[in-house]
């Protein structure tokens, strides 16, 4: 292999993580603060790329623009499920009133929406953006697409705002503080309930802006939620849950996994080559590459509920 | 625990009696065959819900593969019959051992890890499988699918009329029972339950967790594995979209955790109840309004899930123990 | 307690809704029963499909009927194989029909057909393309459109003995392929089919790869393909792969001749996505444009009142090639075989169907109607029934061969 090609093959992978990046830091957060997995949070991406599409459809926003309409619309959203699905049995190891809510978005969408493709094509993203040739280092042309490269920008400015966020800021303490140990934050005044509505809200709001980063990109129908939800839980276990610099780290090492893994050995079989490598380092660290969970303080919490 | 005597004199055990009868001779003399193949997919269904139910209610490891044993089972006995002209009636229990010892080496692999963590790698492993059956299409013909001939012979195991298939399907409907009715009151149901409610107390006792846990796997892939077999049997069809996609474990686990995980009857009931509701809301709605009838059975779950938490066996339990002035059993 | 009492509400409420079909009685009318998937992951094309079912029955319906009755449709969704299997035995069982169309997608069809085997009723499998639908030696399934190896024939005689001499002026033989198929059903067949003819006709395939039509990322595959150096790719996608390869290959500047299927290139969203580079492309399977040319009276009138009430109830669009073949199994029954047969009778309906000859031109479309027969290979499939080759000019979707139906020619 070439160098320009495994810089190519580089670039694609880097870049796909930053798709996966955005989808799964909301899911990351959720969990790694309430504890429970959004078998939801993939519909929440689709109903977000729906959202933008008809923005663009109907009024010609653009999909980047929308972000500020679709991305509060989610968070309303957000708070909506949490106080209809989730507050009930808030405490429950597995919500699976979550999965059965997936299906039932799914086919409110087909129902409304019907089960037709849609995309969204912009002109000014049609051109490719060209690296190089760069004859002193060996390398041909090499291609970056436009659209990847903005949600991957997006990925890593979200990801290092989250960070300092939740290091520095007073409700990033707080939120920090109720996923560290719920029942003591509860003791110390502060109101969990109220933080867990906001971290959920929060999360699916990202969808919101994931969303639109994304209808540019792929096309969107009712079941598309399916199709990213598997590969956002590799990256969410992966990177450590609750961790959200961990998900973009792992985003992109998945990515890179797999476009690389798609080219040596093809592309049948990339996505079992990512599932056994997510199995693989689940079983060597369980707590992911940056888990912020130990062993002990995993048990510690579920004891108490 | 009660002495089996006492236990058959409630009335619990007298309903049971009447809907195990019901279920046996019913079918006699049942001449619709649309009613008999809803019999039949409850009866394999709930099997397949009760073989999940033994590792993961039982043992607490909720496990999303469970589709990677069933196609297992599937997909050996066909092949065996298809290629070699092995009798599926043997190929079942070659395709059980198989999965037991797939579902033994997950389990080697990763019973180290908790809760959640276990759930996605058996969701990844489920993933991989079904990549696997999709892939490897010099033994299973890929997305193309396997078809069994239709021609009716006893050593085949296809049968030209329903009734044949409602009674083996009966029957291992009812042995899935009967083992977690075994399990539930031997010493590896103690060590399970044990295990379940909390681990380092019972690895403290002495209870060897890891291997109790194997069992149960074994067991429960095996079951999971023969109801495949059955259900590739009365399809005569099966290819990877059938047999070993992601839905199939969601529904089985839905099943259990809706009727009551952790028992005996749970997944039965679940089974029971929700298989011909799907039925008759797609016969009803089906076309009339895209989606309307999956939409109302989501939310009919939702309404299940969010009030009944223990499941509607667990529910009626309670009821039953509470009435009785026997405090709540743990679940 | 109270929550019991609810839920059994619920459940006894939902059970017993009032259906969304009445059973009409069965005297007056010829009850035909359709299963296709309308909702589920392949909804797209099914409810497609099942419009060109409705339209046709409605056409029936509206010119006297057949024989004097009305045709009505008892309709049964089906968004997976056990879905299938299961409305399968209820309309039999239940619904007592002994007729059904269906089922758009080769895996509903594989289950569906099993079923109605077993019960002895007559099934027209409309758009399903996998072989193994026919090739089981079943006696009351019938195809009446093109197989996966007929498509795919198609495909490679006239990329090698058209395409790849005019555009690149390289005989067959000095041609490079490349295969890509998505690994579903569809994909799986139809690259089978290509691969066989490829190496029947002793051609250069230097490359061959599957992969699953719901990947995040092509780029891989791209790549990959791009080392090889083809002068055509034969690929068999849906759409929304065919739309994502389609951009990243342009972006990596991967342009070989491509010869995709109606499923993918050939599906009329392609163009919205892929504007002006669409052009070019070429899609094989079912004919893009409803072509009168060459067609007798009878069959120019139907296909023009086809495109007349589908643009109708569709706000003017063009009738989407799903909903042809749809349209197109539906006809051959009213028009051809239920006619002849005089009755819903299994084995009447096959007698009739077996005995049809009907010549290209004077039965649906640009098909003919002769189904193999119980002793031949696929048994049930329309060997009259011929794959199309369109493609994309101008931002339309051209037929361009055979010529005697063909609007325009490859550019």
């Amino acid at each position: 292999m070439d160098t320009t090609l495994f810089v190519q093959l580089l670039i694609s992978g880097v870049l796909l993580g930053g798709i996966y990046a955005l989808a799964s830091i909301g899911l990351t957060f959720i969990f790694g603060v309430m504890k429970i997995v959004n078998f939801a949070h993939g519909e929440f991406l689709m109903v977000a790329m729906y959202l933008s599409f008809w923005l663009f459809h109907y009024f010609r926003l653009d999909p980047y623009i929308s972000i500020l309409i679709v991305a509060p619309l989610l968070f309303l959203i957000g708070l909506l499920v949490y106080r209809l699905l989730i507050k009930p049995t808030i405490g429950a190891p597995v919500l699976t009133q979550i999965f059965v809510t997936s299906m039932v978005i799914e086919n409110l969408a087909l129902l409304f929406w019907s089960a037709d493709f849609r995309t969204v094509s912009l002109k000014y993203l049609q051109n490719s953006i060209v690296l190089g040739p760069f004859p002193s280092l060996g390398l041909e042309e090499m291609i970056v697409n436009p659209a990847r490269l903005i949600a991957f920008c997006i990925a890593l400015s979200l990801t290092v705002a989250f960070y300092f966020f939740l290091k520095l800021s007073y409700t990033g303490k707080v939120i920090r503080a109720t996923s560290q140990d719920r029942f003591t934050a509860l003791l110390m005044g502060i109101n969990t309930d109220r933080i867990f509505k906001l971290t959920f809200a929060i999360g699916i709001m990202l969808t919101g802006v994931s969303g639109a980063l994304m209808i540019p990109i792929y096309t969107v129908h009712p079941f598309v939620g399916f199709e990213f939800i598997l590969v956002m839980f590799v990256v969410v276990v992966l990177g450590g849950m609750g961790s959200v610099v961990g998900a973009t780290i792992a985003a992109i090492f998945i990515g890179i996994i797999e476009v690389f893994s798609g080219f040596l050995l093809g592309p049948q079989s990339k996505e079992a080559i990512y599932f056994l490598v997510f199995i693989a380092v689940l079983v060597i660290k369980p707590s992911g590459l940056f888990g912020l969970e130990r062993e002990e303080e995993l048990e510690r919490i579920e004891a108490i509920d | 625990m009660k002495p089996l005597t006492e236990q058959l004199k409630t009335r619990q055990a007298a309903v049971l009696y009447i809907v195990f009868l019901i279920l046996v001779f019913a079918p006699l003399f049942m001449k619709n065959d649309f009613y008999l193949d809803g019999f039949i997919l409850i009866f394999l269904w709930g099997a397949f819900s009760g073989a999940w139910n033994i590792i993961s209610g039982y043992a607490g490891m909720v496990s999303l593969c469970h589709n990677a044993f069933f196609a297992i089972g599937a997909y050996t006995s066909t092949l065996l019959f298809l290629r070699l002209g092995i009798t599926p009636w043997l190929g079942m229990f070659v395709g059980g051992i198989l999965a037991s010892a797939v579902g033994v080496i997950l389990g080697l692999v990763c019973f180290r890890l908790r809760s959640h963590y276990f759930v996605l790698a058996t969701l990844a492993f489920g993933q991989v499988s079904y990549i696997v059956s999709v892939n490897w299409r010099s033994l299973t013909d890929g997305a193309e699918g396997l078809a069994l001939p239709i021609e009716p012979s006893f050593y085949g195991m296809i049968f030209a009329g329903k009734l044949p298939y409602v009674y083996i399907s009966l029957f291992l409907f009812v042995a899935v029972m009967a083992v977690s009715y075994a399990i539930e009151h031997s010493r590896l149901g103690y060590y399970l339950t044990a295990f379940r409610e909390n681990e380092d107390a019972a690895r403290a006792l002495g209870v060897k967790t890891g291997r109790v846990r194997l069992v149960a796997m074994a067991i429960s892939c095996f079951l999971a594995a023969v109801t495949g077999s059955l259900y590739a049997q009365y399809v005569v069809y099966i290819d990877p979209s059938s047999v070993a996609r992601l839905q199939l474990s969601i529904q089985v686990a839905l099943f259990a955790i809706v009727g009551g995980m952790g028992t005996v009857l749970g997944p039965a009931i679940g089974a029971m109840i929700f298989i011909p509701i799907t039925i008759f809301l797609r016969a009803n709605l089906g076309t009339a309004v895209p989606g309307l009838h999956m939409i109302i059975f989501g939310l009919i779950l939702i309404f299940v899930l969010l009030y009944m938490p223990k499941g509607i066996y667990g529910m009626l339990k309670d009821k039953i123990d509470r009435t009785r002035g026997i405090s709540k059993s743990e679940n | 307690m109270k929550k019991l009492i609810v839920l059994a509400l619920l459940i006894t409420f939902v059970c017993f809704f009032p259906a969304g079909q009445a059973v009409i009685a069965a005297d007056g009318v010829w009850r035909i029963g359709t299963i296709f998937p309308v909702t589920g992951p392949l909804s797209k094309n099914g409810v497609k499909n099942f419009d060109g079912v409705k339209i046709a029955t409605k056409m029936i319906n509206d010119a006297g009927g057949v024989l004097g009755k009305k045709v009505v449709l008892v309709s049964a969704d089906a968004s997976n194989p056990e879905a299938a299997a299961s409305e399968a035995n209820r309309l039999i069982t239940n619904e007592k029909i002994t007729a059904i169309i269906g089922t758009q997608a080769s895996s509903l069809s594989m289950a569906a057909t099993t079923v109605a085997e077993k019960n002895k009723v007559f099934y027209i499998e409309n758009e399903g393309i996998s072989g193994l639908i026919t090739a089981r030696g079943f006696k009351y399934i019938f195809r009446t459109t093109f197989n996966s190896t007929m498509m795919t024939t198609q495909m490679v005689d006239y990329a090698v003995d058209v395409l790849g001499p005019k555009k690149l002026n390289k005989k067959a033989k000095d041609l490079r392929l490349a295969i890509i198929h998505e690994d579903g059903g569809f994909g799986t067949s139809s690259g089978r089919g290509l691969m066989a003819r490829a190496k029947a006709r002793g051609l250069n395939v230097v490359a061959t790869e599957s992969y699953s039509a719901k990947s995040a990322d092509l780029s891989s595959l791209v790549l990959k393909l791009k080392r090889a150096k083809p002068d055509i790719l034969f690929a068999a996608q849906y759409i929304n792969d065919s739309i994502l390869f389609a951009r990243q290959a342009r972006e990596m500047r991967f342009k070989p001749l491509i010869i995709g299927t109606t499923a993918g290139q050939g599906n009329p969203d392609f163009i919205k996505a892929m504007g002006k580079d669409a052009d070019g492309i070429l899609a094989g399977g079912i004919p893009s444009e409803i072509s009168v040319e060459g067609l007798a009276e009878g069959p120019k009138k139907d296909a023009k009142e086809f495109v007349r009430r589908y643009m109708g109830t569709h706000n003017g669009e063009y009738p989407n090639p799903t909903s042809f073949v749809g349209f197109a199994g539906a006809w051959v029954l009213y028009k051809f075989i239920l006619p002849k047969a005089g009755s819903l009778d299994p084995n009447k309906l096959r007698a009739a169907a077996l005995s049809l000859d009907v010549p290209r031109g004077k039965g649906v479309l640009n098909w003919g109607i002769k189904f193999a027969g119980p002793d031949q290979k696929n048994a049930g499939q329309n060997v009259l029934a011929a794959a199309a080759i369109n493609q994309w000019q101008n931002g339309e979707l051209k037929l361009i061969y055979p010529k005697a139906i063909a609007s325009s020619d490859l550019k």
